[in-house]
């Protein structure tokens, strides 16, 4: 006799009837992001010129040849922005996303393990939520040395614990709800009825969540590539390239805007996509 | 002749599901003039909700809908109307009267609020309308918030909003299904007095060919979304010409035979039911008492307000009892906590069988989890037998056959099926596997009456074939005798008499005439 099938496509039946639903707007967000992944992703092999290298002379203003101009020592400012894309969103996004995968699982492990747990699990959580994230994130720095990894843990530390909570919360408003209650007499083993009838109803709330929280990560890789804490100098990170070149905007506005403008235009699209998932999944 | 309030011409609307488009209604036509009554009645999934949504401009934007014909409410035409024009619309010409009332009103505002935005009145007027619709403690219910309110409670606020704004069309769904009969009939002599006072068009959507009768000037019976039959109340009911209309006059009347005569179709034998009453219990509550999540600060502030005070009540195996009572009483209290999803705050409940009893609740929408398909959670009470896919496929089909339900409604989601198809999925859920404790909250109470009998029917016949225990919690006492070998009569909650169903008849035509004030409906 063959195992029963159970079709297990349902965990993600929000998160696609949301897209099917979406306004162009909406999906404009969505599409935009992933263009801008793609981009992040390829910057290495697509960037016209070295952007390590002086490749012509110094502040030429945006041209047919170098499209953003070039900067102080004359190196191709378009292909350093690329770039930067790489540097600033790939770790944000990478970030986000552990933080939600981890966070959700903290969240979960009352539903799972045992309701006992609650307490310790959400006891540890505020214990990382009253730390203040930024200095949290410097001390980590300054005890693991600066560089894009350990960036990346020292955000990470002060990140993961709104995720848990509001997993936490999304958990405990659905298992009130008489659905659960429906599914717990059906006699729902533990695991399904955490994954299958509570995990779902959380996409929402986490997903958006996650999108708008994007802006928040790159403002935080920013600040700390602005202290000096992030990448080493070199590196075409957009906050740093931005806010160095920030003194000659009046002569030379190119330098400063255009990076801005690459951060900008990240963050406008994650809120957009974010909003857009909020209004397809609130409906569900 | 006056102008209609409602004109609607050749209305089609087609809704889509699954990326497929469903025709939902047909070329109706049909008008109502100001101060009219119109009653459409329909089995479930025959378009009357979607009918309601198209008089309001509420289609839901998500399934696509498409309409053709025309509707237009006194000089307005609505199909293709601007946003900012229906919402007009709404706010000043048309109010509504949800179908599921746990829904409707806002969990962040308090009653008043909700009141006071809903009309634009002063205090003296929303407790004046409380008052008519027969709440007792009025101040405490205009503090409160919906969550704290009962069921029926909260459909009587939501009638009251409607009616409040006097508008000029009312769109009632359903509007009685969780109110016992005295609150029913204050409700239809409350929708009649706002159309001759107000002149108010009503468009009265339900199931119940008795509430229609109680309340309209003319019928209009849906089949398929397509009109079958439609006329004045008396030409329907005496000389139905539709199969449908027909079998509905008729059902109706053979529950009242049924009721009247004491004979009922192929009903179990009385004296089996008095041994299985002499049976061992297969479930008893021992004075047990329930109070919701009352912490000190507020038994300080507002008073105790227990649920169930020390009741006391067994069930035994093989029968099915009846819980009756008005609305907020704590009927669905009793059956969460012999579910064992509450715990008592005192006494102690004992169940004989240790596997799971099932619960048909009350909200059958709510009680499915909207983002998996009905075939799944039906599915999920036989993942434990270890079945093949072959067999597990027959058995939910022979589940939906049993409650009536279509096969491709497996694959269907809660948000697309309309309340009467989702309650009828609860209890197929309930059913197939059949469980040793059945537990019914109000499981007719949205169906009209010919899929009501049915379903009665269907739970009678499923008892007797498993040997099931039956706690069914009804505001009907036609239902519970219909349904039950004992009748449990449930007051300020406690038990305040338990028997036959004959007998406690007898005494509550004495003690409380309320409960069986419809009897030249429903009893002899």
């Amino acid at each position: 006799m063959a195992p029963l099938k159970v079709r297990q496509r349902s965990i993600f039946r929000p998160v696609l009837n949301a897209l099917v639903n979406m306004t162009w707007a909406e999906r404009l967000g969505l599409i935009g992001l992933g263009v801008v992944t793609i981009i992040a992703l390829v910057a290495h092999w697509v960037t016209p010129f070295d952007p390590q290298m002086r490749v012509g002379p110094a502040y030429l203003p945006p041209g047919s040849l170098h499209w953003f101009g070039t900067d102080e020592i004359g190196r191709d400012l378009f292909s350093r922005v690329l770039l930067g894309v790489q540097v600033t969103w790939l770790p944000a996004l990478g970030l986000v996303l552990i933080c939600l995968v981890a966070g959700t699982l903290i969240g979960l492990i009352p539903s799972i393990v045992s309701e006992r747990l609650d307490g310790v699990v959400q006891r540890i959580v505020d214990l990382f939520l009253v730390l203040p994230g930024t200095l949290v994130a410097l001390a980590v720095i300054a005890s693991l040395g600066p560089g894009l990894t350990n960036t990346m843990i020292a955000i990470g530390v002060a990140w993961w614990p709104w995720y848990a909570r509001i997993s936490r919360d999304e958990f405990r408003r659905i298992r009130g709800l008489p659905h659960f209650e429906a599914a717990l007499l059906a006699g729902v083993g533990r695991l399904r009825l955490t994954f299958h009838h509570v995990l779902p109803g959380a996409f929402p709330a986490l997903i958006v969540f996650a999108t708008v929280d994007v802006g928040n990560v790159i403002m935080t890789i920013s600040l700390l590539s602005f202290l000096g804490l992030g990448q080493p100098a070199p590196a075409p990170e957009l906050g740093i390239m931005t806010s160095r070149a920030l003194d000659s905007l009046s002569e030379f506005w190119w330098l400063p805007v255009l990076p801005a403008t690459a951060i900008f235009v990240i963050c406008f699209l994650s809120n957009l996509a974010g909003d857009g998932l909020r209004a397809a999944l609130k409906g569900k | 002749m006056k102008e209609p309030a409602v004109s609607v011409q050749n209305l089609s609307v087609s809704l889509q599901r699954d990326r497929r488009i469903n025709p939902v209604l047909h070329d109706l036509s049909f008008e109502v003039g100001p101060g009219k009554i119109l009653a459409v009645i329909g089995q479930s999934g025959s378009g009357k909700t979607t009918l309601g949504a198209a008089l309001q401009g509420l289609l839901p934007a998500s399934s696509r809908p498409k309409v053709s014909g025309s509707i237009t409410l006194g000089d307005i035409e609505l199909v293709g109307a601007k946003s900012h024009s229906l919402q007009w619309v709404r706010r000043n010409v048309v109010r509504s009267i949800s179908q599921d009332p746990m829904n409707a009103l806002n969990p962040t505002m308090t009653i008043r609020a909700q009141l006071r935005e809903a009309a634009r009145c002063d205090d003296d007027l929303i407790e004046d309308w409380l008052r008519r619709l027969s709440f007792s403690d009025i101040s405490r219910i205009a503090r409160a918030f919906p969550h704290t309110l009962s069921g029926g409670q909260r459909q009587r606020i939501c009638i009251a909003m409607a009616l409040m704004a006097k508008p000029k069309v009312l769109v009632a769904d359903e509007p009685t299904t969780g109110l016992d009969h005295t609150l029913q009939r204050l409700v239809y002599d409350l929708i009649r007095d706002a159309a001759v006072t107000h002149k108010t068009a009503v468009i009265f959507i339900t199931h119940n060919l008795s509430a229609a009768t109680a309340v309209a000037d003319s019928i209009l019976v849906l089949e398929k979304g397509r009109i079958v039959e439609a006329g004045g109340l008396t030409t329907v009911l005496t000389r139905p010409r539709h199969a449908y209309t027909q079998q509905l006059v008729t059902s109706r009347i053979e529950l009242e035979t049924g009721v009247a005569g004491g004979t009922l179709p192929h009903f179990h034998n009385r004296d089996r039911d008095q041994r299985e009453s002499r049976k061992s219990a297969a479930l008893s509550f021992q004075s047990v008492s329930f109070q919701y999540g009352v912490t000190p600060f507020e038994v300080r502030r507002r008073g105790r307000l227990p649920v169930l005070q020390s009741l006391t009540l067994s069930v035994a195996e093989g029968e099915c009892v009846a819980l009756v009572g008005s609305s907020g009483e704590g009927k669905s209290t009793i059956l969460r906590i012999a579910a064992g999803l509450l715990r008592p705050s005192a006494g102690s409940v004992w169940r004989k069988s240790d596997s799971i009893p099932q619960l048909v609740f009350q909200d059958s929408v709510a009680s499915l989890t909207p983002w998996l398909t009905i075939g799944e959670q039906i599915g999920e009470r036989l993942k434990s037998l270890q079945l093949s896919h072959a067999t597990y496929r027959r058995q939910l089909e022979q589940a939906l056959e049993i409650v009536g339900l279509e096969h491709k409604l497996l694959d269907a989601l809660p948000s697309q099926m309309s309340v009467g198809q989702c309650q009828r999925a609860c209890l197929a859920r309930a059913i197939i596997a059949p469980p040793k404790l059945l537990l019914c909250d109000e499981p007719t109470s949205s169906l009209d009456s010919a899929l009501a009998l049915d379903m009665l029917k269907l739970i009678r016949e499923l008892r007797e074939r498993f040997g099931m225990t039956v706690l069914f919690a009804t505001h009907d006492l036609a239902v519970a005798k219909f349904v039950a070998n004992r009748v449990a009569i449930l007051r300020d909650g406690q038990i305040t008499g338990v028997g036959e169903p004959e007998r406690i008849i007898e005494t509550l035509k004495a003690t409380r005439p309320s409960l069986i004030e419809q009897r030249a409906e429903w009893l002899p």
